[in-house]
């Protein structure tokens, strides 16, 4: 599989047993390499049934393009090798330290790619966790994390197979501002290495700020698909999201979403 | 982030790293510990039974088995090395038995005994009793064992279809496992009734988890069984750690999650019901092991798994001496003693989940 393709979904329609259809016959404009695709739209709109359609962990229909390639029904170990999912959900009732899930993360999989010898491996987790700048958590156990902690290990555990395309499943919801400006920032870098994210972002102010394409979603399809400053705007949160808001400059350039009540 | 590492930031690591390479000891420091008090345990439970021998008489029965009495030769070689090995061996596969079956059924109250894979187990066995069914060329003895295995085997698929079917949760799951236990003694009871007399008095041993039975050929292939499955219990030991960190995780690294748990039920079938065949119904052992073993080391699999292993086996030879001792003279049935260790075990993880 060649790398730095860039990536686009025609007609996928994914769902669950006794509930088909949640995406529907979805169509994307291309994602490029080195650029971050923030997802928006309401709750159960389908996001996080999107990313898990694309990792391949729901069965799907359609097309998922990389390049002239369908990976669409790839066997799941060609698909991990170049997709990592980070879900909404990391299970916490684990006893096993921080190391210890990031070590597992990368072991577990059968991928010669990252099979690599324990030494190694753990030289790999410790890197990533000064990376990520959350060197003190790495003897803690994940069942005594916080949330927000919790989330930083979870994206951890996600990143450290440094995967093609990225997909992540409200990264941020639970940072405090720093940690939100950290991780988004670490995003942002690691797309520009030639890197593929999606990202489910609802704090539409974060992904006018941060990302370089934004989707929105709405009842399983594409509302709209372009830069985030032309995806979010007043129409279209009045639309999707029955509210009254106005989309403003900042001082610095920067867009900004203002509530009116 | 920053590129340039600060002085901070490099001691942060050094810190790091040393704390985890010291945990990384602890734990196989305690794996050991808790070996070598199975070997204590082990050497105790030979020494003591009802008929009173001197320690000084078993010596000598184990080492020169010439120069004593023939009485003594026997009480050890044939009834106390044998129970002791048994009891090593049981806890060994039990509790192994429930580790796996905690981590691919998400559950800290699974285990082979409280989902009823031992009560399906034994039913199995009690119907190639009472039907008498042969083989030619088979001994009786290794079909009763077989028909165990197939009858713990079906049900510890109903519990993963069950698991699957609608996700179910922690609780539905165990009232589900109590359901199976509640069938399969009313299909025993059933048995009973309508038993031989001699039927009978095989059945009603599987239904009573007893070391009683034990003897060399038994021990052998119940050794076989664990050293043949163990090995692959422990090369899946990454994968397990990665399903704790949920089934999606552990599919989106190319994990096959169902083909992996499927043999990961297969190991499960076997150790439980080779175990049950021989000994009958030895309960909690395999829910007792695994939650200290989790409590000492963790769930990291590579230690979970090996501190499972030895201390359900430490229990239970904890649970073979306590047997002797409880009433003096007589020699309970060991499944008595592990319920009593376990019933406080189980209530303690239940009332902790609701929490
Ligand atoms: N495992 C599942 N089984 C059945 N239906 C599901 C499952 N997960 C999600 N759904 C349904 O699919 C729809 C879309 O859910 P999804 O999780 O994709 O929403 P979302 O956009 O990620 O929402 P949120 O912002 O709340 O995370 C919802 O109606 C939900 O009920
Ligand atoms: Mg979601």
């Amino acid at each position: 599989m060649k790398e730095n393709h860039e990536v686009y979904i025609k007609q996928l329609t994914a769902g669950y047993p006794g509930k088909p259809g949640i995406i529907r016959q979805l169509t994307t404009r291309s994602l490029q390499p080195g650029t971050i695709t923030a997802l928006a739209g309401p709750n159960a709109a389908g996001k996080s049934t999107l990313l898990k359609s694309i990792a391949g962990l729901i069965p799907a229909r359609g097309e998922i393009m990389i390049g002239q390639q369908n990976i669409l029904h790839f066997p799941m170990l060609k698909k991990a090798k170049l997709i990592s999912y980070m879900p909404q959900y990391l299970p916490f009732d684990i006893s096993l330290s921080v190391v210890e899930s990031l070590v597992a993360s990368l072991k577990a999989s059968p991928l010669d790619q990252i099979s690599a010898k324990l030494p190694e491996v753990e030289k790999r987790a410790f890197d990533l966790l000064e990376e990520m700048d959350i060197m003190h958590l790495a003897t803690e156990a994940v069942n005594r994390l916080s949330g927000g902690q919790r989330q930083l290990v979870s994206l951890a555990q996600a990143i450290i197979r440094v995967p093609e395309i990225l997909l992540l499943d409200e990264p941020t919801s639970a940072l405090d501002l720093q940690h939100q400006v950290t991780v988004m920032r670490w995003i942002k870098n690691y797309a520009r290495r030639g890197k593929i994210i999606l990202i489910v972002l609802h704090d539409i102010n974060m992904a006018l700020r941060w990302a370089d394409e934004a989707i929105l979603l709405h009842n399983g399809r594409v509302y709209l698909h372009d830069k985030p400053g032309a995806v979010f705007t007043k129409e279209a949160l009045k639309e999707v999201y029955h509210v009254n808001a106005d989309i403003e400059a900042t001082a610095s350039g920067h867009l900004q979403v203002i509530v009116k009540d | 982030m920053n590129v340039q590492k600060t002085d901070q930031q490099q001691a942060a690591r050094r810190i790091a790293e040393q704390t985890y390479d010291r945990l990384q000891k602890k734990r196989l420091l305690i794996i050991i510990g808790i070996a070598v008090a199975c070997f204590i345990s082990f050497c105790f439970d030979i020494v003591t039974g009802p008929s009173s021998l001197s320690i000084q008489q078993v010596l000598a029965a184990l080492f020169h088995s010439s120069s004593t009495d023939n009485a003594t030769d026997v009480i050890v070689w044939k009834v106390r090395m044998p129970y002791a090995l048994m009891a090593l061996l049981t806890g060994t596969a039990l509790s192994v038995a429930g580790a796996e079956m905690q981590t691919i059924l998400n559950n800290p109250l699974a285990s082979p005994f409280t989902l009823g894979v031992s009560a399906a187990a034994t039913f199995g066995a009690a119907l190639a009793i009472v039907l008498g069914i042969t083989l030619p060329g088979v001994s009786a003895n290794w079909i009763v064992s077989l028909n165990a295995f197939l009858f713990a085997f079906g049900s510890v698929l109903l519990l993963q279809a069950f698991a699957r079917w609608k996700n179910a949760g922690v609780g539905s799951l165990v009232l589900f496992g109590i359901a199976l236990v509640f069938t399969f003694n009313a299909l025993v009871a059933l048995i009973h009734y309508i038993a031989t007399p001699e039927a009978l008095q095989q059945v009603v041993f599987w239904s009573m988890g007893s070391l009683a039975r034990a003897n060399w050929d038994k021990i052998r292939l119940l050794a076989i069984v664990i050293a043949v499955v163990v090995p692959f219990t422990m090369a899946s030991s990454w994968k397990m750690t990665a399903l704790r960190l949920g089934e999606e995780r552990a599919a989106g690294l190319g994990i096959q999650v169902n083909r992996f748990r499927f043999m990961s039920l297969l190991r499960i079938s076997l150790l439980a019901a080779t175990s049950v065949a021989f000994v009958g119904t030895i309960g909690f052992i395999g829910l007792v092991g695994p939650h200290i073993a989790r409590m000492l080391v963790g769930e990291d699999h590579r230690y979970w798994f090996p501190a499972s292993l030895v201390t359900g086996a430490l229990v239970m030879s904890l649970a073979s001496i306590a047997s002797k001792l409880l009433v003096a003279g007589t020699l309970l049935p060991v499944g008595i003693v592990t319920a009593l260790i376990g019933v406080p075990v189980f209530v303690y993880l239940i009332l902790r989940k609701d929490r």
